[in-house]
């Protein structure tokens, strides 16, 4: 399953359109993580916790776009969009939205 | 013990503010320092966000790539932004923040192009969000995620 976030793949042209996929996923952290944070906001620094949060939110919700262009019979998936918001304390949300194709 | 007292209470924010500020801003020139390197190492990498790839690219093979960051703000960043959101003006302290914050994101993205060797990514975007809504106006931190189509 061919990914990217431009219009069009290089070098292929589309088929057909499959239509619209997406995938999202909210995760929260554990309270251990929610502490180290904590004490973060006092002089600042990277929240790690926080980042791998994201990643795997990241990692979680591309699958599930994926999943679902291959459902559809998809080769590929373009102009790929994510969105991140704040859920509540402790918790994100990663959105990511892409068109799924058929490439010639 | 009345003076005592007044002392604390007086003492350990303005205690806590200095700490932050001392601790806050020495993290922050390491911070920029490492962002300096890290550029230099990955400059020959070719950046743009431009949507449309060039006809000449034609059977290269494609990635999506993508940098993900979280960072804090501290107490003295929102002390001093109490104020100016009072008094109007530049909140720098926040804006040197989300600097950082978008150049990590970028680079770890182009750590992973380049890991992946890949020498060029197309249509680069930046999402952001704040972290933690405490108070109205506080934030415990921001990320951002910055992701790109790399190409080779």
């Amino acid at each position: 399953m061919i990914v990217v976030n431009t219009e069009t793949v290089p070098g292929r042209t589309i088929r057909e359109i499959k239509g619209l996929v997406q995938g999202n996923t909210v995760r929260a952290k554990h309270i251990g993580r929610d502490i180290a944070a904590g004490l973060k906001n006092l002089v600042g620094g990277e929240l790690r916790g926080y980042t791998e949060l994201l990643v795997e939110a990241r990692r979680e919700a591309m699958q599930r776009m994926m999943a679902q262009a291959q459902e559809l019979g998809a080769d590929a998936v373009v102009n790929v969009r994510f969105a991140t918001s704040s859920v509540t304390a402790g918790a994100a949300e990663l959105y990511v939205y892409g068109t799924a194709v058929t490439l010639s | 013990m009345a003076g005592l007292e007044l002392f604390l209470i007086l003492g350990i924010p303005v205690i806590f503010l200095v700490a932050a500020y001392l601790i806050g801003s020495g993290i922050e020139k390491r911070h920029f320092q490492r962002l300096e390197a890290a550029e230099a190492r990955l400059r020959d990498i070719l950046v743009v966000n431009l949507r449309t790839l060039p006809p000449g690219l034609h059977g290269r093979e494609t990635l999506l790539v993508a940098g993900q960051v979280a960072l804090a703000t501290d107490y003295f960043k929102q002390f001093v932004a109490s104020w100016v959101r009072i008094l109007g003006g530049r909140i720098k302290v926040y804006e040197r923040l989300m600097e950082r914050a978008r150049r990590e994101a970028i680079v770890r993205m182009l750590e992973e192009a380049r890991a992946a060797g890949f020498s060029q990514v197309w249509n680069l975007r930046i999402e952001s969000a704040t972290l933690g809504n405490m108070r109205p106006g506080q934030f415990v931190g921001m990320t951002i995620i910055a992701y790109g189509t790399a190409v080779r």
